[in-house]
Order: structure tokens, then sequence, then C-alpha cells
């Protein structure tokens, strides 16, 4: 029972952590790739301010508050950089903030990571804790089904058109490219609150390039600015690769075939639903 | 002494970094497209060598082993790229760039596990000059790097070969209309930039280690190194790989006592100082101020 | 079911007919890779009971894992041969850890839900067994595992155990060894392993003895491969004695490194488990001659030497697990077995076992867990004499 509900945890975690990915990459063609370090970023702040003595609601609280903060660095370097520049910046803040956790040990434990990180009241058991993760699930997807019906929705779907063109009507796209990022990090971070509940157990491991391909496939994958197309990528994505655990593949091969799979699947995904996602461009 | 040696230690780690900037800027330029998968391109390059010589292959066999490797990856990049790079998808690119640069470390691992291999088993060799040392590969990445990179800002600047790779990127049916093909300029310049990488994978593991995903720290950097110094000036990206890695590997290097910053820091300075950079010079250090897009 | 997965999902228009027709190779090639299914008919009178196995079989620290797979299918028949004494045979089912605690979580449920594991052989790394000992605490599973070393393990679980000596015997020998120099350094690889002995060994330095210096405390990343920089500042401190602590992958490249420093030789070396093999000696000879090891009590046994040259000739070399930890397998292993023999498939009853008898096995003649998650078995010193680690004491 125990290894369905941690698939279950699972799905919760990436559809959480893809979402914001969905929203910025998918939706409005702003090639944020930082999610995988929000999620890390959560994940510590939870587990700090938990060691640190703060009670664990209080400590996921702390956690989001210090994630909107943080990601108005992304939103600085939104506004300044180019689309290519941007993308790299977001892309190497993974490697710098897992070198940050590693060496800044008397905070974050090194690479000896924190252990008996607790799970609140009320969730100590882990069918408590699946249950609440799919209904946070279920709420972030609402909440991106209503941001998709907005005017935030409707501008980052313009901006996925014509940036200019959303510029002449009078709306920021530097404001909405933005406010996407946060909202991308928030989710992102309460992904990592809950998946450290429920590991228990953080080290620098946690955020990896696994993870941010992972992401970035589901987000992908997804392609149209619908929920049920995220969800239904979240699923293939999370379970395909378990079927390999039971396959008599050699165990020595699993963990890098599953790389190589993610790795060939958006390749795939990419080269064929690309014209899916960018709008038919004008050759003068 | 002690500053002059670390200096010189850097001026290695930082002419890897140019080396793969350079290729780096070769594919951006023809293709606007960040080929974030030359790392693992070079690395493959690297195994493929250390695989022939474990065999007992002659080193020019092995050598050319090596540089069809290099070829054929660099062939494969092409088949992957160039729909994305004629229908100006250059941020889908950097993301199948990424992808085959995964997919290359994952078979790189399955087929020769992820234990570190050794050209050489002994310490290598090395050159003094006083009390400074550099081992021989550090010097032939020296050289390598000054003579790539003078023949390739003469080439780029110069040349109608470089004038024409530029031209692909910005308006390739014009250049068609000119009888010249645009996918075998792109072509031309992602199999150059691949046996480019393939020579950086050898240089750098032969002064260190082989290990699968070596490459990939090294092409963020030399990406980095690429958006600082702007990703349409080579001079500037030249310049910007020495900066990016120099700070950082001084500061390690020169810190000491209760102020001391171990490499393990390394990244985050990295990270710092290409913020700042980026900051102060959003389009490069050495570009004008143009419209971003 | 994987057809009937992509027609149900051509129907949704999901995918093009393009991109399926590209994903279904290569899912294609995926399954081909996997090899056939050799399934072994059971007798039905022999009951099979499965004890799972947590190693990195991928990333960084693979090198062990695939090691220790080699070790514990060559220990396989010999445990099989005995258990069918009492009617039982074994079958070992492998998980991938990663050498992360979070993997490790997930291995470990996927063990104990879908295979109904009740004993598992591992993590290999300290981080992995970390993140499943508080799974252990309702006495349900039993975690044995044979190289974790961190003393956060110490009490983790009442129903964890580990045949490594503590990293904390490491670090409180080598303090004791190094204390004779008023000026040390030590070059530690960011690794929970490294930086684990790290810890213990600067603590017991800074408590017993507050005359010694630590001139230079470095750390460089995992996996790093050029260290030169790191090693050049550590020259400049003058320590007269240096402590390198990398993980055995990066050993080589350490000691090579600092051999071509030819003109810094005033100093003594000290090092841990990763320089306790030929192979890392080999790498520098003229620079390890001399160097002081702390590590595992030597292992006198020629029975071990014929295993160990067995596994080795007939499937492959055992350089990163070394000779300790394959004598760690081989008793984790025969030792769980053989209570699981006498007591049945029971965490609770070999758990007690364990907390009330001593066993004798390669690692040691008094392997003891009465008072201590670990085994008991105390730290050996080795000095470097013409390439090989030489027991003293």
């Amino acid at each position: 029972m125990g290894y369905f509900l941690t698939q279950l945890a699972r799905l919760a975690e990436n559809v959480g952590l893809a979402i914001g990915s969905h929203l910025t990459i998918a939706v409005g063609n702003i090639f944020f790739l930082g999610g995988s370090t929000m999620f890390c970023f959560g994940a510590y702040a939870v587990a700090i301010s938990q060691k640190a003595g703060l009670d664990p609601w209080l400590s996921a609280v702390v956690a989001v508050l210090c994630s909107i903060v943080f990601s108005f660095l992304f939103v600085l370097a939104y506004i300044k950089l180019s689309n290519d520049s941007f993308t790299v910046f977001t892309l190497s803040s993974m490697l710098a903030f897992e070198a940050l956790v590693k060496s800044w040990d008397s905070v974050t434990g090194g690479v000896l990571g924190i252990a008996g990180i607790m799970r609140p009241e009320g969730m100590t058991k882990l069918k408590e804790l699946v249950i609440f993760q799919i209904v946070i699930m279920i709420i972030l997807l609402i909440v991106e089904y209503v941001i998709l019906k907005t005017f935030i929705g409707r501008s980052l779907l313009g901006m996925r058109e014509s940036k200019y063109f959303v510029e002449s009507l009078g709306t920021s796209t530097r404001l909405i490219g933005g406010i996407a990022i946060v909202i991308c990090s928030v989710m992102a971070a309460i992904a990592g609150v809950t998946t450290v509940w429920r590991v228990q157990f953080l080290d620098a491991s946690f955020g990896s390039v696994t993870l941010l391909v992972l992401t970035v496939t589901i987000a992908v994958l997804a392609a149209k600015p619908k929920i049920r197309w995220l969800m239904l990528s979240a699923i293939f994505v999370t379970f395909l690769p378990e079927v390999f655990r039971f396959l008599p593949i050699p165990s020595i091969m699993i963990g890098h075939l599953r790389i190589f799979m993610y790795s060939v699947m958006l390749i795939i995904v990419l080269l064929t639903i690309s014209k899916k996602l960018m709008p038919q461009k004008r050759f003068i | 002494m002690f500053f002059l040696q670390i200096l010189l230690n850097s001026l290695v780690v930082g002419t890897q970094v140019v080396l793969l900037a350079v290729p780096l800027y070769l594919v951006y330029s023809s293709s606007k497209i960040f080929h974030l998968g030359l790392g693992a391109t070079g690395i493959s390059a690297a195994y493929a060598l250390w695989y022939g010589l474990k065999a007992g292959w002659s080193l020019p066999m092995a050598i050319m082993v090596a540089l069809i490797c290099a070829v054929i990856l660099g062939t494969l990049s092409f088949a992957l790229l160039e729909k994305l790079a004629k229908k100006k998808e250059h941020l889908f690119g950097l993301l199948v760039s990424f992808s085959f640069g995964l997919c290359l470390e994952a078979i790189i691992a399955i087929i020769f596990g992820t234990d570190g291999k050794f050209f050489l088993t002994t310490p290598l060799p090395t050159i003094r000059f006083s009390d400074l040392y550099l081992t021989f590969p550090g010097i032939a990445t020296l050289i390598a790097g000054l003579i790539l990179s003078v023949l390739f800002l003469v080439v780029v600047a110069k040349t109608p070969w470089g004038r024409k790779m530029k031209a692909v990127s910005e308006n390739s049916y014009l250049l068609d209309s000119l009888s010249f093909n645009a996918a075998t300029v792109r072509l031309f310049v992602l199999v150059v930039a691949s046996v480019l990488a393939g020579f950086v994978g050898i240089m750098t593991t032969l002064n260190s280690t082989l290990i699968p995903n070596a490459g990939f720290n090294l092409i963020v950097l030399a990406f980095i190194a690429l958006l600082v110094g702007g990703v349409n000036s080579l001079k500037g990206t030249i310049l910007s790989a020495y900066i990016v890695v120099l700070i950082p590997e001084l500061i390690v290097g020169l810190s000491s006592g209760e102020y001391s910053v171990s490499l393990s820091w390394k990244m985050v300075i990295v990270f710092v100082v290409a913020a700042i950079f980026l900051t102060w010079k959003p389009n490069g250090l050495l570009t004008r101020k143009a419209r971003v897009e | 079911m994987l057809y009937l997965l992509i027609i149900k999902l051509k129907s949704m228009k999901l995918f093009s007919q393009k991109s399926l027709s590209l994903l279904v190779p290569v899912l294609a090639v995926v399954l081909l890779l996997s090899g056939c299914v050799n399934q072994v008919q059971q007798p039905k009178t022999i009951e099979t009971i499965k004890i799972g196995v947590i190693a990195p079989m991928s990333g960084d620290a693979a090198a062990y894992g695939e090691q220790a797979q080699k070790v514990l299918d060559y220990a396989l028949p010999k445990l099989n041969e005995e258990a069918a004494k009492s009617g039982k045979q074994y079958q070992f089912i492998y998980e991938d850890g990663k050498c992360a605690g979070g993997d490790a979580v997930t291995a470990y449920q996927k063990l104990t839900n879908i295979d109904g594991v009740k004993f598992i052989i591992g993590g290999i790394c300290s981080s992995e067994t970390l993140a499943i000992a508080p799974l252990t605490k309702d006495g349900l599973v039993l975690v044995a595992s044979p190289s974790s070393s961190n003393p956060a393990l110490e009490g983790a679980s009442p129903y964890t155990f580990t045949f490594s000596y503590s990293d904390e015997i490491t670090g409180k020998t080598l303090a004791k060894e190094m204390s004779k120099y008023e000026r040390i350094a030590i070059i530690t690889e960011q690794n929970d392993f490294n930086i684990g002995i790290q810890k213990v060994f600067l603590d017991e330095l800074k408590a017993n003895y507050p005359k010694v210096t630590v001139v230079a405390n470095e750390v460089f990343p995992k996996g790093a491969t050029d260290m030169r920089s790191t090693l050049e500042k550590v020259k400049k401190m003058a320590p007269a004695a240096v402590l390198l602590n990398p993980n055995a992958g990066t050993a080589n490249t350490l000691a090579k490194q600092m051999a071509e420093l030819k003109d810094w030789t005033v100093y003594t070396l000290f090092g841990q488990y990763a320089y306790i093999s030929e192979t890392a000696l080999a790498a520098a000879p003229e620079l390890t001659n001399g160097m002081i090891i702390v590590d595992a009590p030597k292992i006198n046994s020629d029975e071990l030497t014929a295993i160990v040259n067995e596994i080795e000739s007939t499937k492959g070399p055992l350089k990163d697990l070394g000779v300790y930890y394959t004598a760690a397998y081989l008793d984790d292993t025969k030792i769980i077995t053989s209570l699981i023999n006498e007591l049945g498939n029971d965490p609770v009853a070999v758990q007690k076992a364990l907390k009330e008898r001593t066993f004798s096995g390669y690692i040691s003649n008094s392997i003891d867990f009465r008072n201590s998650s670990f085994p008991g078995v105390a730290g050996g010193i080795y000095k470097v004499i013409d390439g090989k680690a030489v027991y003293q004491q």
C-alpha cells in the first residue's frame, strides 16, 4: 500500500512542480528553468525553520513567504536579461544553489543533510499526508485554471503570440511575466515543502538535473494551456519510468535508462509538437 | 610566486572554458541556438579516444576514432537542430540540445560506467619555470587556446566564411538566394564545433579525470561566459570566459585563514559574478545597447 | 498493456501520429535492453524469502553499487546451500538508492510494499540509510547496512544496523595520530562520508588537542577533477602534516595532482580508506610512500583473500569496495540469513538476536551490536611501504 501511496504522492508533487513551469514555458513562452531551484529552496526553508524551533505549519508558511521574496531575484533577471540569457541564468541557478547548500553546512547540514523533519499534526501517517498532497494538487490546478481564465492568463497567451502586440495594448509584459515567475516559484516551493514532509530527510541531492528535465518534460508535453493535458502529461511522465522497476533490467542500467528515456521523450516531443506551441511565424 | 601559480592554474581552466565557448559562439552565430550538448559531445570524443588507447590501438588510430565520433555527433546535432534553427525556434533548440547532452551522458554511463578513467595512471609530466610549473596538457591547452582564439577571431571577422556564418542566422533565405546553402553552412559549423569540443574534452580530461558528466559544468561555464561577453561578440566571449573563471579561482586560491573560501563555493561565486555583470551589462561586455527580443 | 495505452493515447489525440511513431521504437529499444526474463521454477516445499538490497546503481557512487552486486551474486548460491537445510531459499531484489535519501525512501517503499521484503541489505551511502532508518522504527522491517558509517546512525532506529566501523573511530584515530604535529591541514571531498570524518576529526582536535593548529581546512566539490588551486593554497600554509580525505573515486586524481607539486616535500601525509588499495597508492608512489592510513583493522583471512580473488577473476574488480567492505557484505548477508534460517522471516526475532548475541565473521571475531548500531570494530593504522599499506596496529 505504501508504494502506491508514495507514487500518488510523487504524482501530486510533480504536478505541483510542473504547474508553474506549464504556466511559464507552455503558456507564456517564458523559459524559466528555476523551478527545481525553488523546489529545493522551499524544502530547505521548511527544514531550516523547523530546526530553528518552528512548528511544521508555521515553517511551511515561512517557506512560502521566503520563496516569494527569493523569486524576485528571478523576476529581476527576467526584466534585465534577454530570453536566452534568462534561460541559462535560471539553469545555472540550480548548480549555484546546490553548491550553496552543500557548502553552507552550519545552516543546511551540508552534504549530511537534515534528518528527522517532522510532519504536521494530523498528517503523521503517509496516507493522511498523501490525501493532503492530493488536495493541494487540486487546489493548485484550480488556481492555474482560474489564472488562465483571467487577465493574467490571457496576457500570457498573448505574450506567446507577440510581446509587442500585448505591450501596444497597454499591458506590461514585464509585470505579467514577473507575476508568472512568482506563481511558478511559489508552486514549486509548495511542492518542495510537501515532498520533504513525505521523505522527512533532506540533503543537497534533493533537486537535480533529472528533476529539472522531468518538470520541463511535463510542461512541454502538456503543450496546450489546458489542465487535463497537464494532468495526463504528469501521469505519463511520473509513472512510465516506474515500469522499469518491474522489468528484468539490470539495476545498474535503470537509473541511467530513466534519464535517457526522459531526454529522448523531451527531444521527440519538442521536435514534433513545437509547431503546436509556437504560433506560425511570418517570414519576410 | 604563489599568486602567479594560482593565476597560471586559473588561466588553464579559463582557456578550457574559452575553447568551449568559441564553438558555442560559432553555433549560436549560425543558428541562434545555444548548443548545450557540446560538453557531452566533447566528453564522448574523449571516451572514444580512451577506449581506443585501452584497446591497444595506435595513437593516430585512436585520435581518428575520436575525430569520427565528434563528426558523427556533430551530424546528429545538425539533424536534431536544423529544423528548429530554420523555424527560428531557438529556445526549443536549447532544450533539445540540453536533452541531447543528457542522452549522451546516460549512454556513456551505461557503456563505460561512472567510475573515473585516466589516460595516464601516473602524475602528469610538468614543465617548470623557476618556481612555477605547468603540466604538459595545461601548456597544450594554453597554446591551443591562444592559436584558436586568434584564428577564429580572424576567420569570423575578416573572412567570407565568417560573414556567411553570421548571415545564415540573420536571413537564411537571402543567403540561399545568393546560391549559398544555409543548411550546409550550419552543418559545417556544427561539425567544426563538435570537433573543437572533442579537442577540449580530451585536453580537459587529460589534465584531470574522465567521468560521464565532466562536460556539464564546463558547458554551463562556457554559456555564462558567452552571455556575459555578449552573444554577438567573439572578443567579448573570450574575455568574459577568463573573467568568469579567474575571479572565482582567484578568490578561492588567494583567500586564507579565517576567511578562506573553499573550492566548493566556486559555482556560487561564478553565479554571483555572472549576475553582477549581466545586471550591469545585460547585452554583454563588448556589445552596444540593442533592442532586446 | 503498453500497446493498449498507446492506442488509448492516440484516440485522445494527446500525441500526433508522428510523435507516437517515434516514441514506440524508443520504448521498444528500452524494453529490448531489459533482456530475457529467466524465471527459476521453485520446488513447492522451499520457502523463497526475498531480501531487498538498496545500493546506488546510478550516479556518482554507482561503482560501489555495481561491485556490491558482484559480491552478493557470488554469495547467494552459498547462502542458499545453507538455507536449503531449513527449507528456505533467498532471492535478492535490487533497488537503486542513487546515494540519495529521497530515492532510498522510494526504493524502500517499493521493496517493502510491493515485494514484501522484511529485511534490507543497505544502503551503501550513509544518506540512504539515514533516510530509511526512521521508517523501520515500527519493527516491520530490519535494515542492515554493510557500509554506512555516519555517526548519526547510532540509535537512529532499533531496527537499523551497520557492519561498517563508524566515522567517529576513523576521525578520532586520525586526530590522535596527527596530534603530534603543531600545524596540520586537511583536504576533504564534499561527500557525506568524507565530511563525516572531517567533522569528527576537527571536533576531536578542538576538544582534546588544543595545541594543534589547523592551518588549512579545504573542501572541494564531489567528483571534482582539478584541485590544483586548493593544493597550492595548502602548500602555501606550510603544514607539517596533511590529511587527504577524498572519496575512493577521487583519491587517484588528488594524489597525482599533489605529486605534480614536486618542490613540496616537507610534510607527513595521512589518509583514510580511499588510500588503502594499491591502485590508489600506485597513482603517485613517491608521494604516498610513508603515508599513514587509518582504516578498518587488517583482515587476516586466507579464506577471504581467496573469495576476493575468485570474485575479481569471475565478475570483475572490487577496487572501490575494498577488502573490508567486501567482508562486511559477506558477514552482513551470512549473519542475517543464518538468523532467518533459525528464527524465521521475523524482523523482531532477528533484531532481538542481534541485540543479545555476538557473532564471528571476517570483519571481526566479535561482531557486537548489544550496545550499539555499529559492530564494535576498531580502527587500524597502516603505513605505506613500497606501494603497499602495511598494517601497524
